[in-house]
């Protein structure tokens, strides 16, 4: 049966939080926007998840350079010793280096590079975890998640760029603008009215989803496929994020999803469906 | 040794790149393949571009990158026998089902990683090493003083991009084209909306009509010495559906540079190199991540330069005896043009072409119509492959 994970917004949210671990993002290593969270407020949500038995979950999903890796020895070796559960990750220096440790709980979490069974059960057969595709059909990820070792984002705004360029200060520089890039900022494009979120923080820009992706309905099909359901609250309030998970936990049990589901929009309409019910276009050409 | 790396799109820019100095090319097959939209080859093709290449001492690598759906599977391990029967010297790999594919059914094959995968430092180079790749193509992101490390702490064989187009994110790591249009770009099909112009709201008011994250190319003709001294063993060029001109003007900048450091020990003048590369049709261009992270030097502002046309035709063959050129039109030129020529053999050269005929050897005035075949006569000996473009 899968179980749900959500990042956390505070610390507060974790007693009462629906969900059955709780997702912290490491300040150094995490492309999360916000909050993120240093070593020792780590700490201090891992004793707080023991305490109100939840699973805890690190973040450390991004993409590393050469010249971080003693830094992340170093917190890699600290958070071994705090009987962390999983470790998400983005760069297989954090796998090259627990490998060592005989870490056990390591799902790896690119956003695009899992897109068919057979490379999940490649990552299993290396006692890895992985986190299926943004791009990919309901149909594709059912089929993925037969592996049996997969995470998949059942609702929020997905990442869908990650540039280690500091896009927005450049921006703001190269136009004599008066910008905070740390606030959040959305992009238009003048053909589509969405608007994309866009943030920059010392890992690099982010642009999200316009609207917070949300597989809810499916959930029975996959409840007892996926290892893991993930709720990514970024740009949620912590009350609209205990709302949501609470939906969600209570669509797992077996409630009424039509219900269920009326109520998750009546949070916040906004609501989109990715490529659940649709393919993308290839262009290749033919002999 | 160092290598060469460049792009070929078709045969003919194979054969241009092999001519004009690459150690290696690197092309894509009709399947598997990113860069859907590159006149990709047949499998009859990468036979006969590997024939040409390994005649003349350069090797072939298939791109077998895309991130592979559940459809993409199918027919794979035939198409890796196909490949290695036909002369492929190494794969480039996205996928770890690939590469296991690959070990299995085409052992012959070297495998190289993609830069889809964004691999960035040594620990994750060793666990591709350790999982049979024999390179790895570094992400654009990595700069020089990380190389370095890198290769102090990895055995794994280093490829690093040296001139070309750069994506505004981390290769593999960008769904804005998939989201926005439908086309996936990490399966070939990338609509470049990193390019685009958007409006930029802040606080829910526009801050910007023209919000642009788009990076300039990546040029990195002044690194190279330090990239041959750091011990990388492959420096690539980008631009599978570049031009011809380009790939000829690329590969022949790089290769008589890396040549002169290998036998001087020393660049005396980058700049005349510098010159020559900009008379192909390259975008605005900068250093990209190797001396740090870009600032707006390293963005892409401005509306890029117009397609140019200044490269007029290529040379089919040359009588030694009459003088005679027979060379196919690339773009419009007239009699009484003052062209240069240049090529593998062949130092620039200019000249005012004096009279041009069809290939009827009836009088034109002006070679207008797209790979037309035109004669002319010129003093100085040329060669088949020789190039000609606009002063």
């Amino acid at each position: 049966m899968m179980k749900l994970l959500a990042d956390i917004l505070s610390p507060e949210m974790i007693a009462d939080c629906p969900a059955d671990g709780i997702i912290v993002s490491d300040a150094d290593f995490s492309c999360f926007p916000e909050p993120t969270f240093t070593y020792e407020e780590v700490k201090e949500v891992a004793s707080l998840c023991r305490k109100h038995g939840k699973m805890i979950v690190l973040n450390i999903d991004a993409i590393i350079g050469e010249e971080e890796l003693p830094l992340l020895i170093e917190k890699l070796d600290a958070y071994l010793a705090l009987g962390i559960d999983y470790y998400l990750f983005g760069d297989f220096a954090v796998y090259g280096h627990f490998r060592e440790k005989g870490e056990k709980g390591l799902i790896f979490d690119s956003k695009t590079l899992i897109t068919n069974k057979e490379d999940a059960l490649i990552y299993k057969d290396l006692g890895i975890m992985i986190a299926i595709s943004n791009e990919i059909s309901l149909e594709e990820i059912l089929e993925v998640a037969s592996a049996g070792n997969c995470l998949f984002d059942i609702y929020g705004h997905r990442q869908i760029f990650y540039s280690k360029r500091p896009l927005l200060g450049n921006y703001f520089k190269n136009a004599g603008l008066t910008g905070d890039e740390k606030l959040f900022y959305e992009l238009q494009e003048e053909k589509r009215p969405e608007k994309y979120p866009i943030h920059q923080t010392k890992r690099g820009t982010f642009i999200y989803t316009p609207y917070r992706y949300a597989l809810f309905k499916e959930l029975s099909l996959l409840k007892d496929k996926l290892l893991f359901g993930r709720i990514n609250t970024a740009f949620l309030s912590e009350d609209e994020a205990m709302k949501i998970i609470g939906l969600y936990k209570k669509a797992l049990a077996g409630d009424c999803m039509d219900t269920l589901y009326e109520k998750l929009l009546a949070i916040n309409p906004n609501v989109g469906r990715g490529f659940l019910d649709k393919k993308s276009i290839l262009l290749k050409e033919e002999a | 040794m160092i290598e060469l790396l460049a792009p070929a799109g078709n045969l003919e820019k194979l054969r241009v790149a092999v001519l004009y100095g690459a150690d290696a090319v690197y092309v894509g097959g009709k399947k598997f393949s990113l860069r859907a939209r590159a006149s990709n080859f047949s499998l009859a093709d990468i036979e006969e571009g590997c024939k040409f290449a390994h005649a003349r001492g350069a090797k072939v690598y298939v791109t077998v990158n895309i991130v592979p759906h559940g459809e993409d599977l199918e027919g794979f391990p035939e198409y890796l026998r196909e490949l290695e029967a036909a002369g492929a010297d190494g794969i480039i790999l996205t996928s770890l089902y690939y590469s296991k594919m690959a070990k299995l059914h085409a052992p012959g094959l070297e495998l190289h990683l993609s830069t889809q995968f964004s691999s960035a430092n040594s620990l994750a180079l060793n666990f591709f090493k350790k999982m049979g790749f024999a390179r790895a193509v570094l992400a654009r992101e990595v700069g020089l003083s990380e190389i370095e490390l890198i290769r102090k702490n990895t055995d794994i064989d280093l490829e690093v991009f040296i001139h070309g187009g750069m994506c505004a994110s981390y290769s593999g790591r960008c769904m804005l084209s998939n989201y926005m249009t439908d086309r996936d770009a990490n399966r070939g099909g990338c609509a470049h909306s990193c390019r685009w112009a958007y409006r930029l709201y802040g606080k829910g008011k526009i801050m910007s009509e023209s919000f642009k994250m788009g990076s300039k190319d990546l040029f990195a003709l002044r690194a190279i010495p330090e990239l041959i001294n750091l011990g990388v063993k492959s420096l690539k060029i980008e631009g599978r559906m570049k031009s011809v001109h380009y790939i000829g003007t690329t590969v022949r900048v790089y290769r008589m540079l890396i040549d002169e450091y290998l036998r001087e020990g020393r660049i005396r003048d980058f700049s005349s190199y510098e010159q020559e590369l900009y008379k192909a049709e390259n975008r605005p261009a900068a250093t990209g991540f190797l001396y740090g992270i870009p600032g707006p030097e390293g963005q892409l502002y401005e509306s890029g330069k117009a397609a140019s046309n200044d490269f007029l035709g290529i040379v089919l063959a040359y009588d030694e005896k009459t003088g005679w050129v027979t060379a196919e039109q690339r773009n419009n030129f007239a009699a009484g043009a003052e062209v240069e020529f240049f090529g593998p053999k062949l130092c620039n050269t200019r000249y005012v072409i004096p009279e041009l005929f069809d290939e009827n050897m009836e009088v034109l005035e002006v070679a207008r119509h797209p790979r037309q075949i035109v004669r002319f006569r010129a003093p100085f000996k040329l060669n088949e492959y020789d190039m000609f473009r606009r002063v």
